[in-house]
């Protein structure tokens, strides 16, 4: 299980005050639940993200993640702004290698196929070979993802993922990022704006206040592993739809 | 770049300098034809003495600029990376780098003596500072994101200079060593106009020049020119293949 323990973290601000970003904020992740998270800009669901992968530290409380410190590649991170990550002097195979020669122990033939399988995967293969900046936005965005996930990390940290991806192929890749989350038993946070989306990629579903963000509400998705799109359309759907936005009205409007 | 577009002024500058010469309107003690000056230029590279000098200054200029390519790359990478360095360094440089080489003579002659090693020395000198100031800067452009993601990965830090430090940075080490290349050849021709030596191109042109040979003076000017030209055009080449990806 990982563990956010309530953690608080605030950030200085310009004119030298400080800011609060989250305060006592707790949130466990089962081994292989998919959590995604729904809340207002800035309330502080990216700086959730870099907590969990350690890339800034709490101001006080602690993460707890089920493996040594040492361990390469428990995580892989879907950064929001994904356009300046890839590296634009290899290809989108070598991209995906990247990890892999980071870890070590395998040989380029095996990187190169374990890369180009992972493409097949999302239907990319036949970019293998191009140059980043021979992709269309969406593509590139899809790299992205094939690199966080080519090396199957426990965790993966996703940030809004999908928000370069037209409305066709991002419901195509909402059910083969679950398929693939569910085989591969990956414990997920999923950073969503789209409220179609967190609720058919997540077992739960944390709507979160403004700044500072506190969980509203945590709400357990009843829809089984196995999930199909026209589960979007069921009455049920609707009426977590409708709790989730009434719980992220009600904190806009006494956080105003 | 279009070569024949490229090509129109330099015949243009040719043939104005063709009817400036042969209609007596500039003395040829000043300038001569061009006739005569390709002339002359086509005798000395056939002779082999035009050759000779050529390849002395090559040499020179090559070792200097490769002796500052090893020490400015890294010290710039390591200067664009560290806050600390790059103020301790800073103002140290952007002094330096506002004297000319050639001002510095005297001290360079002082602790080299009067051989090719001092010459190289203002080579390396010079190189090395324009090859630090555009390495640096190229390492400041690195996306911290690309560093994030690494490390997110598990890359060390041994993995980050080299995987995303040092190819993020190529664009202007890149830029760098094109300056650095053509400048050291400039400046090895200027030492060899005024650091004792026998064999060069400077040496060539400033001794045609004294004993007033002046078609062979000019001669030495265009194979200069050549050479530098030539030598960008290669860099440029070489450019497009390795930095294909900049700026798209
Ligand atoms: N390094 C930083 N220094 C100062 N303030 C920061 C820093 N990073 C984030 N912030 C501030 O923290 C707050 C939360 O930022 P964060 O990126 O976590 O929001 P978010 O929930 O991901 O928003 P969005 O939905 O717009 O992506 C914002 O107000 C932001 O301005
Ligand atoms: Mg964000």
């Amino acid at each position: 299980m990982i563990e956010i323990k309530s953690v608080s973290k605030s950030f200085t601000k310009p004119n030298g005050g400080r800011v609060s970003i989250l305060k006592q904020f707790s949130l466990n992740i089962k081994k292989g639940e998919i959590v995604t998270l729904f809340g207002p800009n800035g309330c502080g669901k990216s700086t959730l993200l870099s907590l969990l992968s350690g890339s800034v530290e709490p101001d006080r409380g602690k993460v707890i993640l089920p493996w040594s410190e040492e361990a390469k590649g428990n995580i892989g991170f879907v950064f929001q702004n994904y356009g300046d990550v890839l590296h634009p002097w290899r290809t989108v195979r070598e991209n995906l290698e990247l990890p892999l020669e980071i870890h070590g122990g395998s040989t380029k033939e095996q990187r190169e196929e374990q890369a180009l399988q992972c493409l097949k995967n999302f239907g990319l293969d036949e970019h293998a070979d191009k140059y980043v900046y021979q992709l269309s936005g969406g593509q590139h965005q899809l790299v992205t993802i094939c690199q966080a996930t080519v090396y199957n990390p426990e965790l993966l940290l996703c940030d809004e993922p999908f928000s370069a991806l037209d409305y066709t192929i991002s419901r195509r890749l909402w059910l083969q990022l679950r398929n693939f989350l569910v085989k591969h038993d990956m414990s997920t946070m999923f950073v969503s704006h789209a409220i179609d989306e967190a609720i058919f990629l997540g077992d739960r579903v944390c709507v979160l206040s403004p700044r500072p963000g506190k969980i509203l509400k945590d709400i357990k998705i009843p829809f089984g592993k196995e999930r199909t799109l026209d589960m979007v359309n069921t009455p049920e759907f609707f009426a977590i739809r409708k709790e989730i936005l009434s719980t992220f009205e009600e904190g806009r409007k006494k956080s105003a | 770049m279009n070569i024949i577009t490229g090509i129109i002024l330099p015949i243009l500058l040719i043939a104005l300098w063709h009817i400036l010469t042969v209609t007596g309107f500039i003395d040829p003690l000043f300038l001569p034809t061009p006739e005569s000056v390709m002339h002359t230029l086509i005798a000395g590279l056939s002779s082999g003495e035009l050759i000779g000098h050529s390849n002395a200054t090559l040499l020179r200029s090559i070792g200097g600029f490769m002796v500052a390519s090893a020490v400015g790359v890294p010290i710039g990478l390591l200067i664009g990376r560290s806050k600390l360095l790059s103020q301790l360094m800073q103002p140290t440089i952007d002094f330096f780098r506002s004297v000319p080489a050639s001002a510095l003579f005297p001290l360079f002659l002082f602790m080299f003596g009067t051989g090719d090693t001092a010459k190289i020395a203002v080579v390396v000198y010079a190189a090395a500072l324009i090859t630090i100031v555009n390495t640096a800067y190229g390492a400041m452009q690195v996306r911290e994101t690309r560093i994030r993601a690494a490390k997110v990965m598990g890359a060390t830090s041994w993995d980050i200079f080299w995987k995303v430090i040092v190819p993020e940075s190529f664009p202007g080490i890149f830029a760098g060593l094109r300056i650095a290349l053509s400048l050291s050849f400039v400046i090895i021709i200027v030492t060899e106009m005024f650091i004792g030596t026998n064999v060069g191109l400077g040496y060539y042109i400033i001794n045609a020049q004294m004993v007033y040979r002046v078609p062979e003076m000019y001669a030495g000017i265009a194979l200069t020119g050549l050479i530098g030209y030539i030598a960008n055009m290669g860099l440029l080449i070489i450019q497009k293949r390795v930095l294909h990806w900049v700026g798209r």
